[in-house]
């Protein structure tokens, strides 16, 4: 090669291999780009689980608290509405459900989060629908009239038999396996344990059992159940009897203890019992209300057994949806009330809206305030407030998972024996359950809704511990949890998503149920009716739509409406 | 290394062991290894994903031979700049040997004549290898005497070749599998290249083209020997008794087909669906016990078979109009349609114009179906789990008579009534609980053992009298037996006898689980 013409040819070839050169690299990286790196770094453990939190808009709240924001609207035009439901959880949506089922349909519903739902709120992602906060309805009692009716109306109770029993629809009764225990080392069907107990702890259990039969069966003397649900629709004697009243002011803890009843694995379940139903432990549950947990549900169905549950993929979000499709037009979400003031017959609300600020002022004839107290008594005039210095409301941590198998699926991709509901003896948490458990699909992916009452410590200072921990620290505190059930957790995790409830239930803690204040809550101020699972002191769907059904109730008697069905 | 040429010239300090002329020359022992190695990853695999080793291995390695001299006429048209041309041919026979059975491995399910890239990727690699030799002489031309050179060339290529002869079958099969050694033998060439290039640096103009190319080229492949494994879902194949040739995990199980010589197994979620050798058993009796029972049947109905192998026999009928496959997975459906050897297995039913393929769950898709067929073939995988438990549910039956035409008939695949005898007295008390009149019957298929079948009608089935021609394993003589049921398949379990599978009790799947564990533990 002489040496001119290798310069030239070089500067050439040089020119021409950079372009190849970048066309080739090009090439390499859309190659590189379109294949899925993250899912084997995820694999590879080089990656994080992504996490996004979820909670509520307690930022809204705690700035009208604070008053950062005033909460009277700037003067301007009024709207009027006949009536106003603040709130849209299930309280909220039954008093507007029983409005519309009562031929009134002049209403309108307020909702400070986006959407509406409260505790059954739900979600949806591309693998399943899921549920952020109540996730099953048991087989209702007789008592829980409205449950039934609403029920029929939606059609999941599809009919009745000779005896009255009402059918439900089959797809909605939790298929089997309901639930399952993870102790001694293996999985047990049902949660009261059963692996590897003493004759004394069996015997125990036994007697825990009968005595709560027995309370179950135990009526007033109106003739009513002492237990029932609504717990306003057992017998009158339900906290005048002297035992009784008793019971309401002690913890479960000093009633297992002064009944003898000592046993690790009984008291193990007495304290999850109580933590999932009320978000807190034995030792700050009303032993009244920890009785009720056993001895209140008498269900019965024409097609199921009477411990039987509905559950839905969204949990109790497929409830919510359907009051929120009976409402439809009528709920404005993102909107918060900021002050109700009243107004000689009328009652005035302030509102402002979430997203961008804008403010306004409703004119209504009769309020429903569907919102917990505690947040009610912001916005209430002075003279309306109750006070509610015993009222605990429990801090929740609710995470959804999102999982390409279901652990503990094998290599080959056979999957195990999973149950709805997945508890483990050793945890803190309550364990998980299956989003698609309910659905005939057989895909693999699912979605874990995984539970965890805050209740290692008093509720407030648990509600600012949770809201200090951030999502990393979650992240490896839901893992680290699960992983004692399932060791390969980690590897079947493709997302999180959590949500803290800061106030997640009313928990009827020693003398809450009986007391004069929770009493009090059931009183309106004029035409401003309250309705929420706190007015009950149990944070179930059959409390909360009672309380919903009672201030509809009174709306309509306000308005001079008489009802086509249902009395109380 | 000793060369009286140069040592008279008095160059010596050009002729140390790691000397370009050196190192050549171990390229031309790399290449040699490198090349035979290809050769007989590709000779494997065909043998492994077609069958017939022998003419696989024949046929692969008289195109890699040609191919070779193909490379050796062509290498006489590059008359310029010979180190460049040989280093780039060595990073490329690098990335398509090293590359070669990964493509294979993936291309099996996508690639309609998986033997046409089969031999193309031969004949490449032997093109390439064919023209390095005849370069590296022409380059070593001046470096040594001729006769010299022809010695040296030749004897390294053939120590190579015996070397690559004996570490394929005794390491790297047994200890990397195929894939990985691919990457492997890539991973050397291209080192190989790279050094070339590094001592030829002086007399090559402008390489950081070429290093930049083998650097990358080099990258690509050792993350393919580190996860090309994982990634294409070879990763598992130790837990299956025979060699995987495809695995893949789909949104909805874990397909994987095995071979062996002349027995192609296919895996949904590690549970065996069929063996090629057996598979016609269980086939003929599925579909025709029933299809033969009803008169002239014009529409059916599968649910899940997406392997088409039901569907096949389905069209054995002249009569028959048009045929609905509902199967969950569409890469199911889609391996049985495209692949070659698939195809052959199934006759193309999945390609007949008269079938339609729906890729939905069963479930679901029935509960909006508003159609209805003279016979419907159910065959799911066992209920082994409450998923899949719930397509033997009452709720599911229900559904399904919904979808019998008048004088129809429906067959479930239920198991085998011998090992899990309750288990199966259950899916016949479920499918009568739905208003049909059941017909249990069974079969042997060896690879599964003893097998079963719940037929259910509405009065419009009769027992065959007539088979359609070219069966090999049902006939008129042989119907009673498969109706007849000995004394050690039938329930045990007083309990079962009038146990209905419901969506809330999954009774079905917690018997077929007892029943299998005793009897495999």
């Amino acid at each position: 090669m002489s040496g001119t013409r290798t310069s030239t040819d070089r500067a050439r070839r040089a020119g021409s291999f950079d372009r190849r050169h970048f066309l080739i690299a090009a090439g390499g990286f859309l190659a590189a780009a379109a294949f899925p790196w993250h899912r084997w770094l995820r694999d590879l453990r080089f990656t994080a689980i992504p996490i996004e939190e979820h909670s509520p808009n307690a930022a809204l709240g705690h700035r009208l608290r604070d008053g950062t924001i005033p909460a009277e609207a700037p003067a301007g035009a009024i709207e009027d509405v006949p009536v106003l439901v603040l709130g849209g959880g299930i309280a909220g949506l039954s008093a507007a459900w029983w409005l519309s089922r009562n031929g009134f349909s002049d209403y309108l519903l307020l909702e400070l989060e986006d959407r509406t739902g409260g505790n059954s709120m739900s979600g949806e992602n591309a693998v399943s629908a899921y549920p952020w906060g109540a996730h099953y309805l048991p087989i209702p009692n007789a008592e829980s009239r409205f449950v039934h009716e609403f029920l029929e109306e939606i059609g999941a109770i599809t009919g009745r038999d000779g005896k009255g029993r009402p059918t439900f629809d089959e797809t909605m009764i939790c298929h089997d396996a309901v639930e399952r225990l993870w102790i001694e080392g293996k999985f047990q069907e049902g949660i009261v344990p059963q692996a590897g107990l003493t004759g004394d702890e069996r015997a125990e259990m036994r007697r825990f059992f009968d005595e709560m039969r027995r309370f179950g069966d135990r009526k007033g003397s109106d003739g009513r159940p002492i237990f029932a649900i609504p717990i306003a629709e057992g017998s009158r004697d339900r906290f005048r009897a002297k035992d009784l009243a008793e019971l309401d002011r002690m913890s479960m803890a000093e009633w297992l203890d002064r009944e003898g009843y000592r046993s690790r694995p009984l008291r193990w379940y007495l304290n999850y019992a109580c933590r999932d139903d009320f978000g807190s432990p034995l030792e700050r549950t009303s032993a009244w209300a920890g009785i009720h947990y056993h001895a209140a549900r008498r269900g019965v169905a024409a097609n199921a057994d009477s411990q039987a549950i509905l559950a839905w993929p969204e949990g109790n979000g497929f409830l919510a949806g359907k009051l929120r499709a009976l409402g439809a037009g009528k709920i404005r979400a993102g909107e918060a009330a900021t002050r109700i003031s009243v107004e000689g017959d009328a009652v005035l609300v302030d509102t402002l809206r979430a997203n961008d600020g804008a403010r306004s002022r409703i004119r209504a004839k009769s309020v429903v305030v569907a919102t917990p107290r505690f947040v009610a008594n912001r916005i209430l005039p002075e003279a309306a407030r109750a006070p509610i210095d015993s009222a605990v409301y429990a801090p929740w941590l609710v995470a959804n998972l999102t999982v390409e198998d279901l652990p503990g699926t094998t290599e080959e991709g056979h999957a195990p024996l999973t149950a709805w509901d997945n508890v483990s003896y050793y945890s803190d948490s309550l364990g998980y359950v299956v989003a698609t458990h309910q659905t005939e699909s057989i895909a693999r992916g699912s979605v874990l809704t995984h539970y965890w009452p805050l209740s290692d410590r008093p509720a407030k200072e648990a509600r600012l511990r949770a809201a200090r921990t951030t999502p990393a620290e979650w992240r490896e505190r839901i893992l680290a949890d699960l992983e004692g059930m399932h060791p390969d957790i980690r590897s079947r995790v493709t997302r999180i998503d959590y949500r803290v409830w800061g106030h997640g239930m009313i928990s009827p803690a020693p003398g809450y149920l009986s007391g004069d204040e929770r009493a009090g809550l059931e009183r309106s101020f004029g035409r401003v009716h309250f309705a929420h699972s706190d007015i009950s002191g149990m944070s179930l769907f059959e409390e909360a739509q009672y309380r919903g059904v009672l201030a509809a109730k009174r709306v309509l008697s306000d308005l001079g409406r008489t009802e086509r069905r249902g009395k109380v | 290394m000793a060369n009286a040429r140069a040592a008279a010239h008095g160059d010596a300090p050009e002729r140390t062991l790691l000397s370009p002329a050196f190192v050549l020359l171990l390229s031309v022992f790399v290449i040699a290894t490198c090349g035979l190695v290809y050769e007989l990853i590709a000779g494997a695999l065909a043998s492994y994903l077609l069958g017939d080793s022998v003419t696989q291995f024949s046929t692969i390695i008289g195109c890699y031979l040609f191919s070779m001299g193909i490379g050796s006429y062509a290498s006489k048209f590059f008359t310029r700049d010979l180190s460049r041309v040989f280093i780039r041919v060595e990073i490329l026979v690098g990335l398509v040997g090293g590359f070669s059975a990964a493509i294979l491995f993936a291309a099996f399910e996508h690639v309609g004549s998986f033997r046409v890239l089969l031999y193309a990727l031969v004949m490449l690699t032997g093109t390439l290898v064919g023209l390095e030799i005849p370069l590296l002489m022409r380059i070593l031309r001046k470096e040594y005497a001729f006769r010299d050179l022809v010695s040296k060339v030749f004897t390294v290529d053939y120590i190579g070749a015996l070397l690559a002869s004996l570490i394929f079958p005794l390491v790297l099969v047994p200890h990397l599998g195929l894939v990985r050694s691919a990457f492997l033998f890539g991973i050397l060439n291209v080192v190989v290249a790279l050094w070339t290039l590094h001592l030829f640096r002086r007399q090559l103009h402008s390489i950081s083209a070429l290093q930049f190319g083998g650097i990358l080229a080099l990258l690509a492949l050792v993350v393919g020997f580190a996860f090309g494994e994982q990634i294409m879902g070879l990763a598992d194949a130790s837990s299956f008794p025979d060699r995987v040739v495809y695995s893949k995990a789909t949104h909805y199980q874990r397909i994987v087909l095995t071979q062996a010589p002349h027995d192609l197994r296919l895996f949904l979620n590690g549970n065996l669906q069929f063996s090629s050798r057996d598979e016609y058993r269980y086939h003929e009796a599925l579909v025709h016990v029933g299809l033969a029972g009803i008169e002239n049947p014009k529409r059916v109905l599968i649910l899940g078979g997406g392997d088409g192998l039901a569907a096949r026999e389905v069209f054995r009928y002249p009569s028959i109009e048009s045929i609905r496959l509902v199967d969950l997975d569409p890469e199911m459906t889609r391996l049985f349609s495209n692949n070659d050897v698939l195809r052959g297995l199934n006759r193309d039913s999945l390609r007949n114009p008269k079938l339609a393929i729906t890729n939905a769950d069963a479930f679901v898709w029935l509960r909006a179906n508003r159609d209805t067929f003279d016979f419907v073939i159910v065959d799911f995988p066992d209920p082994s789990n409450f998923s899949i438990g719930k397509l033997y549910s009452d709720a599911f039956y229900r559904e399904l008579k919904r979808a019998v035409a008048p004088g129809g008939a429906v067959v479930i695949q239920s198991t085998s009534p011998y090992v899990a005898k309750n288990a199966f007295q259950i899916v016949d008390n479920t499918l009568a609980s739905a208003g049909f009149r059941t017909h249990p019957y069974h079969t042997n298929v060896p690879s599964f053992g003893e097998w079963g079948y719940v037929l259910g009608d509405f009065g419009g089935w009769k027992i065959p009298t007539k088979y359609p021609e070219g069966l090999q394993y049902l006939s008129t003589a042989v119907t009673p037996l498969l109706l007849a049921f000995p004394a050690d398949m039938r329930a045990t379990d007083p309990a079962v006898l009038h146990s209905v599978n419901r969506l809330n009790n999954q009774i079905l799947v917690r018997t077929f689980e007892n029943e299998w564990d005793a009897y495999l533990h």
